[in-house]
């Protein structure tokens, strides 16, 4: 048994022994969970991926005379914001007025971080504290107050493969999947997922530092469609997408190598983001989880084809089989691709242990733990629904 | 000795209704097999090839071509990969019938084969993060 402050405190002295989720196997197939919980301090998990549900909260400053903006454009893009005078909030996937998806809040949150200039544009209404209507200025991401990434849907724990039984080519947030059965594509870096090596949520919530984007973040508890209570295998690994992570943290120490802007092509823009994760090894409990293999994990493949929230399902498999290159599907061999990068993964778990080994980086103990209990929903129709009542 | 090779014809517009291809055949010895072709009348055109012969006669051949006053450049020179950009995400591979994209098992970084490429240009359109590009 360890506790947070004795990790640390051999993270200052520099004797903390840190591996990533990847080393720690060999550890474990060489010596035994007994020796992992002995001997490891801490494990350092990853992924790299289009995360969606991500954003940024921006302040831009005032301009004289002051504008109560209403509505904002980032280099066309449009930014939600209904909050204070000169706060904004950029999602991800909003699209350029004039460019669509092939430019959109992925890309200007990519072009701010890499230090370009972005042209702002605001519309107000005249108020007695705010007199001007509109503003126009050049922006950068050290020009303006505060840029803060903050993410409500991150580093799903598992996530669902993708195939397409049907005649046509899909264009779908899982990439082209190819008609009968062309290809299976998906999505998590498997033995290094942060959520995938802490299943329970023993160790990750509320406070955990995290590298976010080549900085610093911090995990603000469980991300929007948190599913706890997916179905799980005798490890306690979900089948399919489960829990989830909302992330915050200070886009101007990041690095535009880790938060990229992306278009999937006939989908929409999205940001890929890096996030590190590491887990101190507090017990054999955790010495387990965290020894993880790829051959272990399971994921569900669906079919993106059937235009339905339920879609039919072709079995499970594994994500070493998945990493081989091709998986059966009804006794055919298909051929598998990732979206999410396990290159890119490797690299950010490998950069957090060696902040760790430096001393630069230590470990916050979480105030709340993620949730086990909240209910993943969907949502009903009103009965009759159609598009020419709705008033948007 | 057999080989294969691929290459990519660029056809000024004065030669677009030339036959030049046949002349590879009948007088050189090839076997051709056309990838891709984008002719347009009196504009130009470009074709992807593939030659199979005896080096000396796709040397010939290559020659004859340019004789004419068609440009002649291998496939590796008409596509890049900018490997500094790329995230090695693997959406590529999935429209990747050529199997020119792949990721490396040991790495799992993106390996461009540019002897299998006949681009298609699928890679292109696909990548989330528009790091290939082709000038076609």
């Amino acid at each position: 048994m360890k506790t947070y402050e004795e990790i640390n405190e051999k993270i200052k002295e520099g004797k903390a022994v840190v591996v990533t989720a990847d080393e720690v196997c060999d550890l474990a197939d060489a010596e035994g969970i007994k020796a992992v919980a002995e001997k490891v301090d801490v494990v350092t998990t990853a992924t790299f991926g289009p995360m969606c549900s991500s954003g940024v909260f921006l302040n831009f400053g005032h301009a004289d005379p002051p504008v109560k903006m209403n509505k904002v454009l980032l280099n066309d893009v449009p930014a939600y914001a209904s909050l204070a005078a000169v706060d904004a909030y950029l999602g991800a996937t909003a699209m350029s007025e004039t460019e669509g998806i092939e430019y959109g809040g992925g890309h200007v949150i990519e072009d701010l971080l890499a230090g370009k200039v972005i042209r702002l544009e605001a519309e107000g209404y005249k108020t007695d504290c705010y007199p001007g209507e509109m503003v126009k200025a050049e922006i950068t991401l050290e020009s303006i107050n505060q840029a803060i990434l903050l993410n409500p849907r991150n580093a799903y724990q598992n996530y669902t493969a993708a195939t397409n039984s049907s005649a046509r080519t899909l264009h779908t947030y899982m990439g082209t999947l190819l008609p009968k059965f062309g290809n299976v594509a998906y999505s998590t870096s498997g033995q290094l997922n942060p959520l995938i090596n802490d299943p329970e949520y023993r160790t990750i919530g509320l406070g955990t530092k995290i590298f976010l984007g080549g900085g610093v973040g911090h995990v603000l508890g469980e991300g929007t469609q948190h599913n706890p209570h997916q179905i799980r295998a005798v490890n306690k690994v979900p089948l399919s997408s489960a829990g989830t992570l909302m992330l915050m943290g200070d886009l101007k120490q990041m690095n535009p190598r880790y938060i990229r802007g992306a278009t999937i092509k006939k989908y929409g823009v999205t940001l890929m983001v890096g996030v590190g994760i590491p887990i101190p090894v507090l017990d054999e409990g955790i010495a387990e989880s965290v020894s993880i293999r790829d051959k272990d994990i399971f994921t569900t493949i669906y079919d993106y084809s059937v235009e339905k929230l339920s879609k039919p399902t072709y079995g499970r498999v594994n994500y070493q089989e998945l990493r081989s290159g091709s998986v059966q599907i009804n006794g055919n061999r298909v051929p598998a691709n990732s979206v999410s990068s396990l290159f890119m993964a490797r690299e950010i778990a490998s950069i957090l242990k060696d902040w760790i080994r430096r001393g630069e980086f230590f470990l916050v103990e979480p105030i709340q733990l993620l949730s086990r209990d909240t209910r993943f929903k969907n949502l009903p129709q009103k009965e009759g629904s159609k598009k020419d009542g709705l008033k948007l | 000795m057999t080989v294969t090779r691929r290459i990519v014809l660029t056809f000024p517009a004065n030669l677009v209704e030339d036959t030049a291809i046949y002349h590879l055949i009948k007088d050189y010895d090839l076997i051709v097999n056309i990838l891709r072709a984008k002719i347009i009348p009196k504009e130009g055109g470009r074709i992807v090839l593939e030659l199979r012969g005896k080096v000396e006669n796709i040397k010939k051949g290559v020659n004859f071509l340019e004789s004419k006053g068609i440009g002649v450049k291998s496939l590796a020179q008409d596509i890049q990969l900018n490997e500094d950009r790329c995230v090695s995400c693997g959406m590529c591979m999935a429209v990747c019938h050529q199997k020119a994209l792949s990721l490396n098992p040991v790495s799992w970084k993106i390996e461009f084969n540019r002897d299998d490429c006949i681009l298609c240009e699928q890679c292109v359109t696909v990548c989330p993060l528009k790091v290939i590009q082709v000038s076609f």
